[in-house]
C-alpha cells in the first residue's frame, strides 16, 4: 500500500515537473531594467511604448511593461545560440555577436515576426557599437537604424533605436539630423528618453559652435534633476555643461563641474567616466598643468582602456606630457604602446 | 692611411647611409635621416618635392633620379612582401636606367652601372623570398633568381676587369709627395676591392639557388668561399676584408660546420678596432652567430639571449636598424625555445614566453622582413600564454595565478630582509625585481580579461593589488591613480578594498612628492586629495592618522606651517600617533611664528595678536606632546628623537618669554632629561639628521647656554662652551659664527623687550648679563679664545639692542666688547685668518659708540690690505651711510659714490660701484649657484643707493635740490623695480616702503601715491620666492597703476619711464654683449671672480649660513 501511495505521489510530481518545464519552454522571458526578476509569459501585444505579457498562470491579469524598462526579451522558441550571442555582445565581442545575429536572422522563418524584428534591432545596435570604435561601420549603423525605425514605428525598441541613431548622427557630426531625431525622441512618454533627446540636441548646438546656448540647455536639464544628481541623464548633462565651459575657456568653472560629476558618477558608467577623464586631461592641458593632465589620462590608460579611441588619445597625450615634464623614458614607453597596440591610429602620425 | 681606407670602404659598404655627393649637405643629411629611420616613402616624397622645386638647378635634378633609384632599392630590400618588392625593384631599375641614359659621361655613371648589378642581386633575393613564401613549389623561383644572378655576375665581372686594369695602371711605388696620384690610386684600389667583393657575394647568392642540387650548391659555395678567402687574405686590415671573413663563416655555417663558423665569428667579434665601421660589422657578425646558436643542433638558447641582450643594451642606437631588429628577433626565437623546456616550472616557462612576446611586439612596430613573422609569433605566444580569450583562460584562473604570484612577491621581500650577505642580497633583489615585472604583467593581463560579468570585488581586488605592485616598482603616479579610483568609486560597495586602496593612493602620491624634482605642488595637491578622501570616509582609521601625519610633515617641510597644523589636528587623541602629532603641531606653529618674524614687517595689531596666538599654541601643543610621549616611555634608550627636538624648541619658547627657569627645567627635568640624552656619547660618525646631528647638537647647546647665562650658572656655561668647542672640533670659524649669532639673539631679545615696554625685565636681563659677563671676564686668563669671543659678542649684542633707547649704556657695552676684542688680539694663539674678522668687529664696536671717524680710519686700514673683499666694501658703505645718519649729510654722497680721497691708494667703492660690480658678475656667471647670495647683496646695494639719496634729500635745505635728489631716487627705484623679477618678498616690501617715502617727500599733499610697478614676472610668477600674500598687493598695485595711467600726468611719467627702460635695455644689451664677446670673451666667470672684482671674505656671512641658528624647523 505504501508502495502504491509512493508511486502515485512520485508520478504526480514527475507529471507536474514535465508540465512546468513544458510551460516554461513555451513562454517568453522578459528581463527588466528596474527589477532583477524576470517576467515569464506570452507577449500578446507590442507597441512603441509598452508590451503586454500574459502570464503563464491563467488567472493572472496581463502585465503592461513600459518599453523604456525592457532590457532584453528571450523569445519563445528562439535558437539557443542567441543567448550566447547576447552574452558576447555584453562582453564587447561585437564582431562575433554581429556575425551570429546575422546567421540566426537568416535561419529563422518569416512566421517568427517578433523575433525577426528584435533581431533586426540587435543587428543595428551591435553595428552602432562597432561604429563607436570604428567609423567605417558608421554609415552601415545609420542605415540599419533608419531602416528599423521606418519599418517598425510601433516596436518597443522604436525609441531606443532613435537614441542610438542620434548618437550615430552625433558621431557623424550632422546637427540637422540630430535635431530631427531629437524632435522624434521628444514625443516619448518617458522623461529619461525625452531628456536624452534634449541632451543630444544640446550637443549638436555645441558642435556647431553655439556653446552658450548649449550651456543654457544643459543647465536646464541639470536643474530638473536637482534632487537626483546621480541620475544618468543628469550626469550626461553635467558632462555636457563641463564641455561647454571648457569651450568657453571658463576653466575654473569647468574643473568644478567635472569634480561635481565625479562625486556623483557610478563606476559602471564607463563611457561617461572615460569622456570625463579625457576632458579633464584637456582642461589641465589648457591650464598648462601637465602633471595633472597626466593623471587624468592615466585613468584612461589604467582603467578605461577598453574604449580604443579614448585609449589611443590618452596614450598619445601621455607620450607628449611625460616628455614635457622631463620623463623621456615614460614618454617613449607610451608612444611604443600606442604604436604596437594601435598601429593604425591617427595619433601615431602626430607623435613626431 | 689605414683609417682612411677603413672609412672609405665602410662608406661603400653601408649603403643605407650613402647619398650622392651632388646633393647639398643639408638635403643629404635630411634624406639620410629619413632612410635611417625607415621612412623611405617620405624620402621619396622629399625627392619628388626637390625635383619640382624651380630653385634646384637642372644638373642636380639629374642626380635626384639616381638618389631615387637607390632609395627604391632600399625600400625594396625592407619590403616583407615579395610582390611589392618586385614592383619597387622595377621602379628602382627604371630610375637607374633613366639616370644612366641621361648621363653617359657623368662621374657617377660607372657607379650607377655597378648599382645595376646590385639591383639584379636584389631581384634574385626577392625570388628567394617568394620561394620561402611558397615552400611547396620548388624550382621556378630559384631558376628565376639564378637568371638574375647570372646577369648580375656579368656586370660584376665586367666591373672587376675594368677596375683591375685601372688599378694596375698605377705603379707599385708612388712618391709620398705625389699626393694626388696616391689618392687616385687609392680610389682605384677601393673600386677594385669592391668589385671583387660584389663578385664573391654574387657567387655566394648563386649557390643558394641550387637548394635542390646539393652537390652543385656545395661546389659553387666552395668557389664563393675561396673568393672571400682571397679577399680576406689580401685585405684583412680593411673592413671589406673583415666582411669577407664574415662570409667565410657564413659558408661554414651553411655547410653545417658550426664550430668553424663560430670560431670565425668569435674572431671577428673580438677584433680590437672599435671604429664605427668595425662596430657595424660586428653587429652583423653577432647576428650570424646568434642564428648559428639558435640552430637546433647547437640549441644554445640561453647564450643567444645573453649575447643579444648584451649587444642591445650596449648599443641602444641599433634598436631600430635592420640588424638590431634581427638580433631582437633571434632573441625572441631563443626565448620561445627556452620556454619549450618541459622540465621548467610553468611560471618560468610563462616568463620566457612573456619576454619573447615583448620582443615580438617591439619588432612588429618596425617595417621590414621581420614584421609579418613577429605578428605570427605574437599570435602563437598569445595562445600559449592564454592571452587569447579563445584559448580559454578565464578571469578566475588568471585571478588565482595573480594571487599566487603576489604571494611570491611577499616571500621574496622577506628573503631579502633575512639575507645578511651583500651579494646574496643583491641577487635576491634582482630576483625580486624580475618577479615584480612578471607579477605586474600577470595582473594587467588579468584585468584585461574582465568583462561585464566579472565579479566586482575580485576585479577591484586585482586593481588594488596592481596598484601595490606599481607602488613597489616605483610607478607612483600609476599606483596613485589606480588605487585612487578604487578608493573613490567603491567606497560604498567594497569599503575594505576601498580603504586599502585609498591608503596606497595617498602613500604613492606622497612618495611622488618626495622624489619630484623642482616644483612638486601638483604632487602635494594629489596627496592632499587622497588624504582628504581618507579623512572624510574613514576619519578614525589608523591609516588615516598615519597619512594625515605624513601630509602634515610634507607641508611643514614645504614651509606651509599653518596648513600642516590642520592635518596634524585630524589625529585623534586615542591614536598611537597623537603624541607625535601634538609635537609636530607645536613645531609647525612655532615655525610659523619664526617665519612671520623674518618675513613680515610693520605688522598691524591683528597680525601681532595672531602671532601671539600661534606662540601660545606652539607652547601648549609641544608641552602636551612631550607629556604624552613621556608617559609611554620605558627607558631613555627608547627616547624618540622628536621628544628631544620638542623639548629644545619648547625651551626656546620659554627663553623668548623670559621664563628662563622653565626653559632650563624643560631641558633638565621630566621623566627623561634632554640634557642627559644629549650628553650621551653620540654615534660615530654623527648622523646627518636627528638630535645627534652636528647641526642640532649645536642648536641644543646654544639654547642650554642661554639658560645657564640667564640663571647665572657660570661653571655650567663654561662647560657648555667647551662642549660647543668640542663639537666644532676646534674650528674657530664655526665657533665664532655660533657666538656672533648668540649675540644677535640677545640683541633681538632686548629689542623685543623694549618694543613691548617691559622695562623691569629689560633691566633684569641687562643686570643678569652684566654680572655674568663681568664675572666671566675676570677669569679671562684661564679661558679659551672662543669663550672670549662669546663675551665680546654678547656685549656687542647688548650694545646693539640698547642703541636706540639707551645710547649711553649701548656705548658702555660697545666699549666692553672693544676691550674684550683687544684682549683677544693680545693673545698669541689667535688664528691668523681670524684676525681680520676680529678687527672688523672692533670697527663695528667703534661705530656703535658713534665714533665714526676712528671706526672709518680703522676700516680703511683693513681695506688697504684687502682692497677687493666685498664684505669689507659693504661695511665701509654702511659705515658712511650711518655716519650720514648722524647728521653729516655729505657722507651719504660718499656712501653712494665711494671715497678714494680720504687716504691715498685706498679705494672705498660705495654702494653704486658695489652694485655695478655685483651685477657684472651675475650677468657673466649666469646660472652659477653662488648667484643667490650675490643677488641678495645686489638688491641690498641698490636699495641703499636710493635710500642714501632719500636721506640726503631730507637733510638738504633748498627745495629745488631736495626735489631733484628725490626725483633721481624715484626714477632709480622705478627703473629697478620694472626690470626686476624673482625679487624676494622682504625686498619688495623694503623697496615699496622706501618708494612711498620718496613719493611722500616729492609731493606731500598727495594722499594716495602711485604704487610701485614691479616687473610683470613678480605679479604673475608662481615662484616660491614670492608668497601668495605678497603677490596679491602687487597684482592689485598693477591694476591700480593701470587705472592711474589714464590721467595725462601719469601718461607723461609712463612715457618717460618707457623711454628710460628702452634706453637701459639697449645699454644693457650692448653691455652684456661687450662683456660676453669683448676683451674678456674667453674668460670664465670664475676666473674673473678670482682676481678682479673682489674676494669673498671668510668671516660672518658664510658662517651664518652654515650654522643655521635657532633652527626650530629641524625635524626628524
Amino acid at each position: 500500500m505504501k508502495f502504491i501511495r509512493l508511486t502515485i505521489v512520485t508520478s504526480i510530481f514527475v507529471l507536474f515537473t514535465i508540465n512546468m518545464n513544458l510551460s516554461v519552454n513555451a513562454a517568453d522571458f522578459i528581463y527588466r531594467k528596474s527589477v532583477s526578476r524576470r517576467i515569464t509569459g506570452t507577449i500578446t501585444d507590442i507597441s512603441k511604448t509598452e508590451i503586454v505579457v500574459q502570464s503563464t498562470a491563467k488567472n493572472k491579469p496581463p502585465t503592461h511593461i513600459p518599453a523604456n524598462d525592457i532590457k532584453e526579451i528571450k523569445w519563445n522558441s528562439e535558437p539557443p545560440e542567441l543567448t550566447l550571442l547576447r552574452s558576447a555582445e555584453r562582453k564587447n565581442s561585437f564582431e562575433k555577436a554581429l556575425v551570429g545575429y546575422k546567421k540566426v536572422y537568416g535561419q529563422i522563418g518569416s512566421s517568427q515576426k517578433n523575433l525577426r524584428n528584435d533581431l533586426s534591432f540587435l543587428i543595428a545596435r551591435v553595428t552602432s557599437q562597432l561604429a563607436a570604435d570604428d567609423e567605417k561601420h558608421l554609415e552601415d549603423a545609420i542605415a540599419l537604424l533608419e531602416k528599423f525605425r521606418k519599418l517598425n514605428p510601433n516596436h518597443f525598441r522604436y525609441y531606443e533605436s532613435l537614441i542610438l541613431l542620434n548618437k550615430m548622427y552625433q558621431k557623424k557630426n550632422d546637427p540637422e539630423q540630430i535635431r530631427r531625431i531629437s524632435e522624434l525622441i521628444a514625443t516619448a512618454p518617458w522623461k529619461d528618453f525625452r531628456d536624452s533627446g534634449k541632451i543630444e540636441k544640446a550637443y549638436a548646438l555645441l558642435s556647431t559652435g553655439d556653446a552658450d546656448q548649449a550651456l543654457e540647455l544643459f543647465e536646464k536639464i541639470i536643474l530638473e534633476y536637482n534632487k537626483n544628481p546621480e541620475n544618468d541623464q543628469a550626469l550626461k548633462a553635467i558632462l555636457g555643461k563641463a564641455k561647454c565651459l571648457l569651450k568657453l575657456e571658463e576653466f575654473q568653472k569647468a574643473e568644478k563641474t567635472i569634480n561635481h560629476l565625479l562625486d556623483h558618477a557610478n563606476p559602471v558608467s564607463k563611457q561617461l567616466l572615460t569622456e570625463t577623464f579625457l576632458m579633464q586631461g584637456e582642461l589641465y592641458r589648457s591650464q598648462k598643468l601637465p602633471k595633472d593632465a597626466i593623471l587624468a589620462y592615466l585613468r584612461i590608460d589604467l582603467i578605461f582602456n577598453k574604449d580604443k579611441k579614448a585609449h589611443e588619445e590618452a596614450l598619445y597625450w601621455l607620450a607628449v606630457l611625460w616628455k614635457q615634464v622631463g620623463h623621456e623614458t615614460r614618454s617613449s614607453k607610451n608612444s611604443e604602446k600606442l604604436k604596437s597596440k594601435y598601429p593604425e591610429s591617427k595619433w601615431i602620425s602626430k607623435l613626431n | 692611411m689605414k683609417r682612411y681606407r677603413l672609412n672609405l670602404l665602410f662608406f661603400l659598404l653601408v649603403i643605407s647611409c650613402f647619398t650622392s655627393e651632388a646633393l647639398s649637405n643639408n638635403e643629404t643629411e635630411f634624406i639620410n635621416r629619413l632612410k635611417q629611420n625607415g621612412y623611405y616613402e617620405l624620402a621619396l616624397h622629399h625627392l619628388d618635392k626637390l625635383k619640382s622645386d624651380n630653385r634646384v638647378p637642372a644638373s642636380l635634378k639629374n642626380n635626384l633620379d639616381y638618389e631615387r633609384a637607390k632609395i627604391l632599392l632600399e625600400l625594396a630590400r625592407s619590403s616583407p612582401v615579395a610582390s611589392k618588392q618586385r614592383k619597387m625593384l622595377d621602379e628602382a631599375g627604371a630610375a637607374l636606367d633613366l639616370f644612366i641614359s641621361n648621363n653617359r659621361n657623368h662621374p657617377l655613371s660607372a657607379e650607377a652601372s655597378s648599382e645595376k648589378g646590385r639591383l639584379l642581386l636584389e631581384y634574385a633575393r626577392a625570388e628567394f623570398k617568394k620561394q620561402s613564401e611558397n615552400s611547396d613549389s620548388k624550382t621556378p623561383f630559384y631558376e628565376e633568381a639564378r637568371k638574375y644572378l647570372k646577369e648580375a655576375m656579368f656586370i660584376f665581372d665586367q666591373s672587376l676587369n675594368l677596375n683591375e686594369k685601372e688599378f694596375k695602371k698605377f705603379e707599385i711605388y708612388i712618391d709620398a709627395d705625389d699626393k694626388k696620384k696616391r689618392a687616385e690610386r687609392d680610389k682605384a684600389e677601393q673600386r677594385y676591392i669592391t668589385a671583387q667583393y660584389n663578385q664573391a657575394i654574387c657567387i655566394y647568392e648563386l649557390s643558394k639557388t641550387y637548394e635542390f642540387d646539393k652537390t652543385e650548391q656545395k661546389k659553387i659555395r666552395k668557389k664563393a668561399f675561396n673568393k672571400f678567402k682571397d679577399i680576406h687574405l689580401h685585405y684583412r686590415k680593411v673592413v671589406v676584408g673583415l666582411y669577407a671573413r664574415m662570409w667565410q663563416g657564413k659558408c661554414y655555417e651553411d655547410d653545417n660546420e658550426y664550430k668553424k663558423a663560430l670560431g670565425v665569428y668569435e674572431e671577428l667579434l673580438s677584433h680590437p678596432d672599435n671604429s664605427l665601421a668595425v662596430t657595424n660589422l660586428q653587429h652583423q657578425v653577432l647576428l650570424f652567430e646568434l642564428i648559428c646558436l639558435n640552430n637546433k643542433s647547437l640549441a644554445q638558447y640561453q647564450r643567444t639571449v645573453d649575447d643579444a641582450t648584451r649587444r642591445l643594451k650596449s648599443h641602444p642606437d641599433i634598436e631600430k636598424t635592420n640588424v638590431g631588429i634581427s638580433i631582437r628577433w633571434q632573441r625572441a626565437l631563443a626565448l620561445k625555445s627556452l620556454a619549450e623546456n618541459k622540465e621548467l616550472k610553468e611560471s618560468k616557462q610563462d616568463s620566457f614566453l612573456r619576454q619573447s612576446l615583448d620582443d615580438a611586439q617591439q619588432i612588429s612596430q618596425y617595417p621590414g622582413t621581420h614584421r609579418t613573422k613577429s605578428v605570427k609569433l605574437m599570435d602563437e605566444l598569445n595562445k600559449k600564454l592564454g592571452y587569447n580569450k579563445k584559448a580559454g583562460k578565464s578571469f578566475s584562473t588568471a585571478y588565482s595565478d595573480s594571487k599566487e604570484m603576489l604571494d611570491q612577491v611577499t616571500s621574496l621581500q622577506q628573503a631579502i630582509e633575512k639575507s645578511d650577505n651583500i651579494s646574496d642580497r643583491q641577487t635576491k633583489k634582482r630576483e625580486f625585481l624580475a618577479h615584480l615585472v612578471e607579477t605586474r604583467k600577470q595582473l594587467e593581463f588579468t584585468i584585461s580579461l574582465a568583462d561585464e560579468e566579472t565579479n566586482n570585488s575580485k576585479l577591484n581586488s586585482i586593481r588594488y593589488l596592481l596598484s601595490y605592485v606599481y607602488y613597489l616598482s616605483g610607478q607612483n603616479e600609476k599606483a596613485g591613480v589606480l588605487a585612487g579610483f578604487v578608493g573613490r568609486f567603491y567606497k560604498k560597495q567594497l569599503p575594505d578594498i576601498a580603504l586599502d586602496s585609498s591608503y596606497i593612493s595617498a602613500v604613492s602620491f606622497l612618495r611622488a612628492c618626495e622624489i619630484s624634482n623642482g616644483d612638486n605642488s601638483s604632487e602635494i595637491r594629489w596627496a592632499e586629495n587622497a588624504a582628504a578622501h581618507l579623512v572624510e570616509n574613514w576619519p578614525e582609521n589608523k591609516y588615516t592618522m598615519e597619512i594625515a601625519l605624513a601630509i602634515g610633515n610634507v607641508l611643514h617641510k614645504e614651509k606651509q606651517y599653518l596648513e600642516a597644523t590642520e592635518w596634524f589636528s585630524h589625529i585623534h587623541s586615542d591614536s598611537d600617533y597623537f603624541g607625535k602629532a601634538q609635537i609636530s603641531m607645536g613645531q609647525s606653529f612655532w615655525s610659523a611664528v619664526l617665519k612671520s618674524d623674518s618675513t613680515q614687517y610693520n605688522k598691524n595689531q591683528i597680525e601681532i595678536d595672531q602671532i601671539n596666538e600661534w606662540k601660545k599654541k606652539a607652547e601648549r601643543y609641544l608641552a602636551n606632546g612631550i607629556q604624552i610621549t613621556e608617559k609611554k616611555l620605558i627607558n631613555i634608550a627608547d627616547m624618540p628623537e622628536n621628544l628631544i627636538v620638542a623639548k629644545t624648541i619648547l625651551s626656546q619658547i620659554y627663553i623668548r618669554n623670559q621664563n628662563y627657569e622653565k626653559a632650563l627645567e624643560t631641558l633638565s627635568e621630566g621623566t627623561y632629561s634632554a640634557i642627559d640624552y644629549m650628553n650621551q656619547t653620540p654615534p660615530d660618525p654623527r648622523p646627518k639628521n636627528g638630535p645627534h646631528s652636528q647641526e642640532f647638537t649645536s642648536y641644543f647647546y646654544q639654547i642650554l647656554l642661554r639658560c645657564y647665562v640667564a640663571t647665572q650658572q657660570i661653571d655650567r656655561s663654561l662647560n657648555v662652551m667647551n662642549q660647543l668647542d668640542a663639537l666644532a672640533s676646534g674650528n674657530q670659524d664655526d665657533i665664532s659664527a655660533i657666538y656672533v649669532n648668540l649675540g644677535k639673539v640677545i640683541q633681538k631679545e632686548i629689542e623685543q623687550l623694549i618694543a613691548e615696554k617691559k622695562t623691569t625685565q629689560l633691566i633684569e636681563i641687562q643686570d643678569s648679563f652684566d654680572r655674568f659677563l663681568t664675572e666671566l671676564y675676570q677669569r679671562r686668563d684661564n679661558m679659551k679664545y672662543s669663550s672670549l669671543i662669546w663675551i665680546a659678542e654678547t656685549y656687542f649684542g647688548l650694545a646693539s639692542g640698547l642703541k636706540k633707547t639707551d645710547p649711553d649704556k649701548s656705548a658702555l657695552y660697545a666699549g666692553k666688547a672693544l676691550t674684550t676684542y683687544e684682549a683677544i688680539l693680545e693673545r698669541d694663539n689667535v688664528p691668523e685668518k681670524n684676525i681680520l674678522s676680529i678687527k672688523l668687529r672692533q670697527v663695528k664696536c667703534l661705530k656703535q659708540q658713534d665714533n665714526f671717524d676712528k671706526s672709518y680710519q680703522s676700516l680703511l686700514a683693513i681695506i688697504k690690505d684687502n682692497p677687493n673683499y666685498l664684505d669689507l666694501q659693504i661695511e665701509a658703505a654702511t659705515l658712511l651711510e650711518e655716519w650720514g645718519d648722524s647728521g653729516i649729510k655729505e657722507k651719504f654722497l660718499l656712501a653712494i659714490k665711494g671715497d678714494s680721497a680720504s687716504q691715498k691708494n685706498i679705494e672705498v667703492w660705495g654702494w653704486g660701484n658695489i652694485a655695478k660690480r655685483i651685477q657684472r658678475i651675475i650677468i657673466e656667471s649666469d646660472g652659477n649657484s653662488q648667484n643667490d647670495s650675490l643677488q641678495e647683496k645686489y638688491w641690498n646695494s641698490r636699495y641703499h643707493i636710493s635710500s642714501c639719496r632719500w636721506k640726503y634729500a631730507a637733510q638738504l635745505d633748498q627745495i629745488k635740490d631736495k626735489q631733484q635728489m628725490l626725483q633721481l631716487a624715484q626714477k632709480e627705484i622705478e627703473v629697478f623695480a620694472s626690470l626686476s623679477d624673482q625679487m624676494k618678498e622682504e625686498w619688495i616690501q623694503k623697496f615699496n616702503s622706501l618708494y612711498a617715502n620718496v613719493q611722500k617727500g616729492l609731493n606731500s599733499r598727495l594722499k594716495n601715491q602711485a604704487p610701485l610697478n614691479w616687473g610683470e614676472m613678480i605679479a604673475t610668477n608662481s615662484s616660491k620666492t614670492t608668497s601668495e600674500s605678497n603677490k596679491q598687493p602687487v597684482a592689485s598695485a598693477n591694476a591700480k597703476a593701470k587705472a592711474v595711467s589714464r590721467d595725462p600726468e601719469t601718461q607723461i611719467k609712463k612715457s618717460t619711464l618707457f623711454g628710460i627702460l628702452i634706453l637701459i635695455s639697449v645699454l644693457s644689451y650692448f653691455l652684456y654683449h661687450y662683456l660676453k664677446t669683448g676683451k674678456k670673451k674667453s674668460r670664465h666667470p670664475i676666473h674673473q671672480l678670482r682676481d678682479k672684482p673682489f674676494k669673498q671674505p671668510s668671516v660672518p656671512a658664510k658662517r651664518r649660513r652654515a650654522t643655521k641658528p635657532g633652527k626650530p624647523e629641524t625635524r626628524k
